[in-house]
């Protein structure tokens, strides 16, 4: 479909069929698979561990050093202003839509993903664009935007270094900012030397030079490029976008067509609340004090303007795609909140679920991490997602990175709750026969202390490494596998059984010991 | 097709809210909240100076007179045979384009648009900006007549020439000054050379901009 105007080169952009397949597979997703695959893979557990635990660092020394114990009420402000505008996102949204297009951009709303896909296709072909240079962006993910321009016949290219390189792998990214936490620099040389044709090297910079020159010349042909947006500002009608390798400056000024995509819940009020979300945001996401190109886009290039969009060349998109869902659900603790998110994947690089997990992949969603956990359910549903609810340790580190003041454990509880409301987990009645019989047991002194001993007994007999310790309350034993449905269990990790005695033979021999002598 | 009535009726509803036009309560402006360099801070130069040598830049000081010697030895010292000016019409400019002769380097015309040619070929570019912030080590550039994009994002090299009384403390003081008549096309502000960590986590400068950016600061 390319015109004789835009020669066809060897343009990155062989279909990504592992990219679909792991960001939208079959419903209901369950982890276990990739779960089990993941926590066998050393080497993925080094890379995600590695790359979190030094951004979650350096993310809490950036915030001390210039914050200091004024960050509680600095991430209070950030909450307090994401929170107002989505209580009236009605009447900023109305005022962002007005300013927008007094600057000259055009507004286009989308109801759901394929509403999205298909405004973009249709400026795509109204334009005549056969050649889409596109920046790093979860929301056009979540549409699915690439494969769908692809097969309208539109060669379309990831831009940000590591999505460039994922599309030329079929691959899909695993964290939300920095998409290629699962792969190292072997595999972009592999990649680089398959698709390119380029020299084999593994140096990190000459990886990256020839990234660069690959996609300048990428960028001398594009007639359309595709960002997200960080922010829109509803006062002056600009849309932040904020990058820092400079790709998105390329998708947004030299190309004749700018198509943004953004999500309703990105709007604030004014530009006074850039000064705390962006100081935020660069720290929490890789503490940085801002990010390299922050970028406000107001309309399309002015008359005198040497460079730029067309007139008429910057389409915003508003997406809904199931937010109204979550707004719908205000007050404290409702699923509204969440829409506070800004994207920093703080809350991942905290989270100790996650690097066991091998990074996002496990979530089988384009968000993941503590807030795929909570948000994919939300916007996806709860019968399709049934495990991400429970993909949390709640242990709360993700809670206390938020820049936002998202209470991602409150909302896991609470999903976790409405999914027993709904009859849904796996297992649930098995699950509901356990806790029946621990009931029953418990009103049951007696029994309990019979089923205790059986227990205790049976699986002590069980014990499969060699005889426990002498002392009698250091002599946990362990099963290497459990029988049944129980199996699940072993596969992983060792059982620990009960001490030879319990808690109340100990209490009782004790006391005996201590007023022994006395009482003699 | 989803019109602007139908998409904001849906979130109007899902809001609970009255009809359109209801008051709603002023949002959050305690802004300075999030402030880390007073507004009465005096040492700005050396603020900024200190924070933009942290996120990579080089910062050059240099008087009004000897601003045209500062400029050709950055652009000797990068062996620009090639250069974009970006600066509106004034003694900058003709700072500018002097040092480029001195350097021996070439003007490339103004880029068209769209595609960013002839910058392409472009070794460094020298511009104005509309500010810088100390606390950030920002430069603020915003798109005009003699201000293309192309200059600060597309040449290797990028020197930018800031005057010390453009710089504001803090991004506190910078964003509440936007105002939607006035706003350019293009804001952007600059925090360091282009960058990326994409593979291992190693940083990497000159990912798709500029390897190199210089502030030169002058009175
Ligand atoms: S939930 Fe909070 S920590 Fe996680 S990505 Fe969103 S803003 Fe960042």
């Amino acid at each position: 479909m390319s015109s004789p105007a835009h020669p066809t080169g060897p343009v990155a952009s062989a279909p990504a069929p592992g990219g679909d397949h792991l960001l939208e597979p079959p419903l209901p997703y369950r982890m276990a698979p990739r779960l089990a695959r993941a926590t066998k893979d050393i080497q993925l557990q080094q890379f995600v561990a590695t790359a979190t635990r030094l951004k979650d660092t350096k993310r809490i020394a950036s915030f001390e050093a210039t914050f200091g114990d004024r960050l509680g009420a600095v991430r209070d402000l950030a909450a307090s202003i994401k929170q107002h505008t989505l209580d009236h996102l009605d009447h900023y949204l109305e005022q962002f839509i007005d300013n927008a297009q007094r600057a000259g951009a055009i507004v286009h709303y989308a109801a759901d993903a394929a509403e999205a896909r298909n405004i973009c296709l249709r400026i795509a072909r109204d334009t005549n664009s056969t050649l889409c240079v596109k920046s790093k962006s979860m929301v056009t993910e979540e549409i699915r935007l690439l494969p769908a321009l692809e097969a309208a016949g539109v060669k379309t290219v990831e831009t940000d270094l590591g999505e460039f390189i994922l599309q030329l792998d079929g691959d899909a990214p695993s964290h939300i900012v920095t998409p290629m936490i699962h792969k190292d620099r072997t595999a972009v040389a592999r990649a680089f030397v398959r698709e390119l044709g380029a020299p084999y090297t593994e140096d990190p910079a000459q990886l990256t030079g020839i990234a660069r020159e690959h996609l300048r010349g990428l960028y001398r042909r594009a007639d359309l490029g595709i960002t997200g947006a960080n922010f829109l500002v509803a006062s002056t009608g600009s849309v932040v976008v904020c990058t820092n390798e400079g790709n998105a400056g390329f998708c947004i000024s030299g190309t004749r067509t700018h198509i943004v995509v953004a999500g309703i819940e990105k709007l604030i009020p004014g530009p006074e609340h850039l000064a705390v979300l962006l100081k935020l945001l660069a720290r929490s996401s890789t503490a940085q004090p801002l990010t390299v190109y922050t970028t406000l886009i107001t309309g399309p290039r002015k008359q005198h303007d040497p460079d730029g969009p067309d007139q008429g060349g910057v389409h915003i998109i508003l997406l809904d795609n199931g937010r109204t869902d979550l707004l719908r659900r205000g007050g404290p603790g409702g699923a509204r909140e969440i829409l506070r998110c800004i994207r920093c994947g703080a809350c991942l690089n905290a989270c100790p679920v996650f690097r066991k997990a091998g990074g996002g992949h496990a979530y089988g969603a384009v968000y993941s991490g503590p807030i795929g956990a909570i948000l994919t359910p939300s916007l996806k549903g709860l019968h399709n997602y049934p495990d991400l609810p429970h993909a949390s340790s709640l242990c709360g580190a993700c809670g206390d990175a938020c820049p936002v003041c998202i209470d991602i454990p409150a909302h896991l509880i609470r999903l976790r709750a409405e999914m027993t409301g709904l009859g849904l987990p796996r297992g649930m009645r098995a699950r509901k026969a356990v806790i029946a019989l621990w009931t029953f047991l418990l009103k049951h002194p007696r029994l309990y202390r019979l089923a205790a001993a059986t227990q205790r007994t049976i699986l002590r007999a069980l014990a499969d490494d060699g005889p426990g310790a002498p002392d009698p309350m250091a002599d946990r034993r362990w099963l290497s596998a459990l029988p049944g449905p129980a199996a699940a269990w072993t596969q992983h990790r060792d059982f620990p059984t009960p001490p030879a005695a319990d808690f109340r033979s100990w209490w009782t021999a004790h006391e005996r010991a201590r007023h022994g002598g006395r009482d003699s | 097709m989803t019109t602007r009535a139908d998409f904001l009726a849906r979130i109007r509803d899902a809001l609970g809210r009255r009809a359109e036009g209801t008051p709603i309560p002023p949002p959050p402006t305690d802004i300075d909240t999030a402030r880390t360099v007073p507004r009465s801070a005096t040492d700005l130069p050396a603020r900024f100076a200190t924070a933009a040598a942290a996120v990579g830049m080089t910062v050059h000081r240099s008087g009004a007179a000897d601003l045209e010697s500062c400029l050709a030895a950055i652009l000797r010292a990068a062996g620009a045979r090639r250069v974009a000016l970006a600066l509106t019409p004034g003694m900058h400019r003709l700072a500018a384009e002097s040092a480029a002769r001195a350097a021996g380097a070439d003007i490339l015309p103004p880029p068209s648009s769209p595609g960013f040619e002839p910058h392409y070929d472009a070794d460094a570019s020298i511009t104005d900006v509309a500010g810088a912030i100390a606390e950030t080590g920002s430069l603020v550039i915003a798109s005009g007549p003699h201000a293309p994009r192309a200059a600060f994002l597309v040449p290797p090299v990028h020197i930018a020439i800031v005057r010390e009384d453009q710089i504001l403390p803090d991004l506190a003081d910078f964003f509440p000054t936007l105002a939607p008549d006035t706003l350019p096309a293009s804001l952007v502000l600059i925090t360091g050379p282009s960058k990326t960590a994409d593979i291992e986590g190693i940083l990497i400068t000159g990912a798709h901009g500029p390897r190199e950016v210089h502030a030169v600061l002058t009175a």
